[in-house]
């Protein structure tokens, strides 16, 4: 009885703040100005003036995914940094398990997808992306951190490297001209070349789209159940709810872990494929 | 949730590039040329093994085909060798053979020589003694003393080796 009633009270102060479980989730995934670097303890990251530049609104202060972001790019290099030695042939530890990682994601995502030449140069870039988005989705899963992949501009960001780099070094490799004219398939009639073209320019956009979607939203779809699993102590006003709750709590965190793996994964290869399609065209 | 902030893209590609630039200067570029020198060092070796094993299998083909030529040398010296000592035994046999019977021959040749002389010379012998006797028989007047006493007196004349 005291429990429930316990229960109860914490329910209603929560109320009396305002606060509803959407509200408590939403708090939990959006960015926000602050930085909660110990529990209690927030940071009020520095707010500069919005920048306007061709009508955008462009704010560049630093917030709480920005600093993620920091944090996640400093200890992949770190962890790089420190994990390979110079002059060492034969590596050990956690270098050879970031050994085995490169040569997987240049043999197995590279090399597969964009032919000798063109995997091993693109080489660094796909493992940038692997690691860079990994250890961003798995921070999301250490309490205090959030994952910056959960925001729809970071994903847009990284998918919009690949959509550049599949501009880029495809004009580079077959001309202006040549890359967009490789665009449409070949053996379709003159007459509906102008709509074929206007076709493949709305599947490229669709296909990073759809990349950036793609890791969004399975971040965001893992950590809204894994607290709406733990919002369920509060609308059922029990603690008897929190057994059943948190083993099903464990059970989502154990499953985004996996799914930061495979989507860090995912989002390699596509790139890999998107840039080998553009780079070779007769694939 | 889904609003643009073009301020987080910024940021977003800042901190994204910073990371590619620096994790490919610091880390990726040594670890992917230690990686492909391994791989090269580690193709070289292979190579250089397989070259290695086949010289060796070559070798040792060769080495057992000139055990093979030598066993066959050392058979066909050995039964040289013993149809050689077979001829020089019978060889060796016969000429013993004819030496030692040349020997006999002259062994037995000299036997006879020596016997033929020897009895040539006891043949004189008792003929000298024969006639000395029937000397001094016809000598004396041949009574029973006188007769016991030239048998004495011959007796006395042999050499002194047949006394008694």
């Amino acid at each position: 009885m005291a429990l429930i009633e316990h229960t109860a009270a914490a329910v209603d102060s929560v109320a009396d703040k305002g606060e509803t479980i959407g509200g408590w989730i939403q708090h939990h995934l959006i960015n926000g100005p602050e930085w909660h670097i110990l529990p209690g303890v927030n940071i009020h990251l520095p707010h500069f003036p919005p920048l306007h530049f061709l009508g955008m609104r462009i704010d560049l202060s630093i917030t709480n995914h920005v600093v993620m972001l920091w944090i996640a790019g400093l200890s992949l290099i770190l962890l790089f940094k420190l994990s390979f030695k110079k002059n060492q042939m034969i590596p050990r530890g956690i270098g050879s398990l970031l050994e085995m990682l490169v040569i997987f994601i240049r043999d197995e995502i590279g090399i597969v997808n964009m032919g000798e030449k063109e995997g091993r140069r693109f080489t660094p870039l796909l493992v940038t992306f692997f690691f860079f988005i990994l250890l961003s989705n798995l921070m999301g899963l250490i309490p205090l951190f959030s994952t910056p992949t959960s925001n729809i501009n970071v994903t847009g960001a990284l998918a919009l490297v690949t959509l550049a780099s599949t501009q880029y070094f495809g004009i580079r490799e077959q001309g202006l001209i040549g890359y967009y004219k490789n665009l449409v398939p070949h053996g379709v009639p003159i007459l509906l070349w102008p709509l074929m073209f206007v076709i493949e320019i709305m599947g490229i956009l669709a296909k990073h789209v759809a990349l950036t979607i793609r890791l969004f939203a399975n971040m965001v779809a893992g950590h809204i159940v894994l607290f709406a699993f733990l919002g369920l102590i509060i609308i059922f006003k029990s603690y008897y709810v929190s057994p059943v709750s948190v083993g099903f709590g464990i059970f989502v965190y154990f499953l985004e872990l996996l799914v930061a793996f495979i989507q860090a994964y995912i989002f390699t290869v596509l790139s890999a494929l998107f840039i080998g399609m553009s780079v070779n065209p007769e694939h | 949730m889904l609003q643009l902030e073009p301020g987080m893209l910024v940021w977003a590609w800042i901190t994204f590039f910073f990371v590619l630039i620096v994790l490919s200067k610091v880390a990726l570029k040594p670890i992917l040329s230690a990686i492909e020198n391994r791989e090269q060092s580690i193709r070289n070796d292979l190579e250089q093994a397989r070259k290695q094993h086949d010289e060796a299998e070559a070798l040792l083909e060769k080495h057992r085909q000139m055990i093979a030529g030598a066993e066959a040398e050392a058979r066909k010296l050995i039964k040289e060798s013993q149809t050689i000592a077979e001829k020089a035994r019978q060889d060796i046999i016969e000429k013993a053979r004819q030496e030692s019977g040349k020997l006999l021959d002259r062994a037995r040749d000299e036997i006879e020589q020596q016997k033929e002389s020897a009895l040539a010379s006891l043949r004189s012998e008792v003929a000298d003694l024969a006639v000395g006797a029937a000397e001094k028989i016809i000598l004396h007047n041949l009574d029973k003393e006188k007769q016991k006493v030239v048998v004495d007196e011959y007796l006395k004349t042999m050499p002194g080796t047949l006394k008694n």
